[in-house]
This record gives C-alpha cells, structure tokens and sequence, in this order.
C-alpha cells in the first residue's frame, strides 16, 4: 500500500511540475507593430474589445469571437512593410493568409473581418475553449507578429470537443477499472497441485 | 505469489483518460487548447495508466481444472 502511495504521489508531483508552468504562461504579445480588435455577435452586438500589446487577448482574460459575427481592427507597422505576405494561424493550421502590396507606403491599417468566412476552428470554440493565435506579417521592410489567445461563445456542452471528452474518459475509465480488478495471481494447474477434488 | 498484471490495458486505459481529460480541461477553460497542452496531458494520463497496472492490487486467482 505504501508503495502504491508512493508511486501515486510521485504521479501527482509530476503532473504538477508540468502543467503548472505551462498554464502560467503568456499574455497578448505583438513586435514590430500594434494591433486594435473588437468584436461584434451574428446580431451585431459589441461582445469583446483587445489591444497587443495591451489589455485583452490573454490566457486568463482571451478575446471573445462568434464565428458568426465579425471582428474589426486597427493596426500600425512600427516600419513601413512592402509587398508583404500576412498569415494567421492557430494550432498549427493556416485560417487566412494573403498578400499585401502596400504601394501606398501606410503605416496604419483598419478594416473589418467577416468571421463567416473562417469556419475551421467552428467544432472547437465554445464553452471556456482558449486557443492561442499568432497573426504575421512580412514583407520589404520588415516584420510584425501579433500572438494571443481567443475564446467562443456558447456552452461547454454545445461543443462536439465536450463530448469526445467524455467519451474518451468513459472509454478510459472502464479500462482503468478493467486494469485494476484483473490483476490476479498467476493461476497454478490444479494437476501440478496434485488435484483438486 | 506471482501477479499477472496488464501493462498494455493501463496504457490504453491512461491514454483514453489523457486524451478524455485534456479535451475537458480544454472546453471549460482550464488549460488553453493546444498541441502540446494535449500531448503533455496524453503523456501523463499514460504514465499513470502504465503505473497502475504495475501497483494494482492482486486478487487471487481462479483455480484452473
């Protein structure tokens, strides 16, 4: 019993030296530039406003989107970049990516995102779901990389990730108690015993 | 006495749990939805899935005929 103490403490120990301090880490960052959003709903209601650097976009506090709404935003380049290549991307997949002339040599840029129009992350953000979002921008003259963490809007239980978790577990869970109620004694033949009668 | 323990079911059983428990942490907040966070959860869920069929306690064994 000790030993199993032992073994689940050592578990324990472990699991918390990992995640803590990844779930200590990082507010809304961005070089090279800055970066105004605000978001509406699909009914056109204001849901959420964030800066980088700045107030909003963090792990604790992420920017709020409806993937049926829209998201405004006001950018500024520290330089000015020319025939640049933008690209928006989180959790390793690619939403958007363009190129961006800039003939006119502006520093500054506003303009309004149909959110309509970037459907991938849909399954996924809902409930309390943070996922990490980098935006980047290069070209002739330099380079601007915005990085922060958005969130959905609706329940937890009204996202298909809700339930493959549970599933998952439940799946686990069964196994886990399949593991623990099927250790058993090596099984000796009643032969080799000299019978059983 | 010797154990007839299952390794192999704790690690499918560590690996479901992981990947069961990364996916809720995610959907309510507790830890932000990336790759590495599930990776990092997975890894854990496996060492202790792995863990406990090496800890778990014996029950006797049926007598064969």
């Amino acid at each position: 019993m000790n030993r199993t103490l032992r073994l689940l403490a050592l578990a324990s120990v472990a699991t918390l030296a990992v995640l803590a301090p990844a779930s200590a880490a990082s507010a809304a960052d961005a070089s090279g530039c800055t970066l105004t959003v605000a978001s509406t709903s699909a009914d056109g209601a204001a849901l959420d406003k964030a800066s980088a650097p700045g107030d909003g976009g963090t792990e604790s506090n992420p920017f709020q989107v409806d993937l049926g709404g829209k998201v405004a935003y006001v950018g500024k380049t520290d330089a000015v970049i020319t025939n640049g290549t933008y690209t928006v991307t989180a959790l390793g997949v690619t939403l958007k990516t363009d190129t961006v002339a800039n003939a006119d040599k502006k520093q500054t840029a506003k303009g309004e995102v149909d959110l309509s129009t970037v459907q991938s992350l849909k399954p996924l953000l809902a409930g309390g779901v943070k996922i990490p979002v980098t935006g980047t921008l290069t070209g002739t003259g330099g380079t601007c990389t915005v990085s922060g963490y958005i969130t959905g809007v609706g329940s937890a239980t009204s996202s298909p990730v809700f339930y493959a978790g549970l599933a998952a577990a439940a799946i686990g869970l069964a196994l886990a108690l399949w593991t623990l109620f099927g250790t058993k004694a090596a099984a000796v033949a009643a032969t080799t015993a000299g019978g059983v009668s | 006495m010797k154990a007839r323990r299952h390794p192999v079911r704790g690690f499918l059983a560590g690996l479901f749990l992981g990947i069961g428990a990364a996916l809720l942490l995610f959907v309510f907040g507790v830890l932000p939805f990336t790759l590495a966070m599930l990776g990092i959860v997975t890894a854990v869920g496996i060492v202790v899935g792995v863990v406990l069929a090496y800890v778990a306690p014996v029950r006797p064994a049926e007598p064969s005929t």
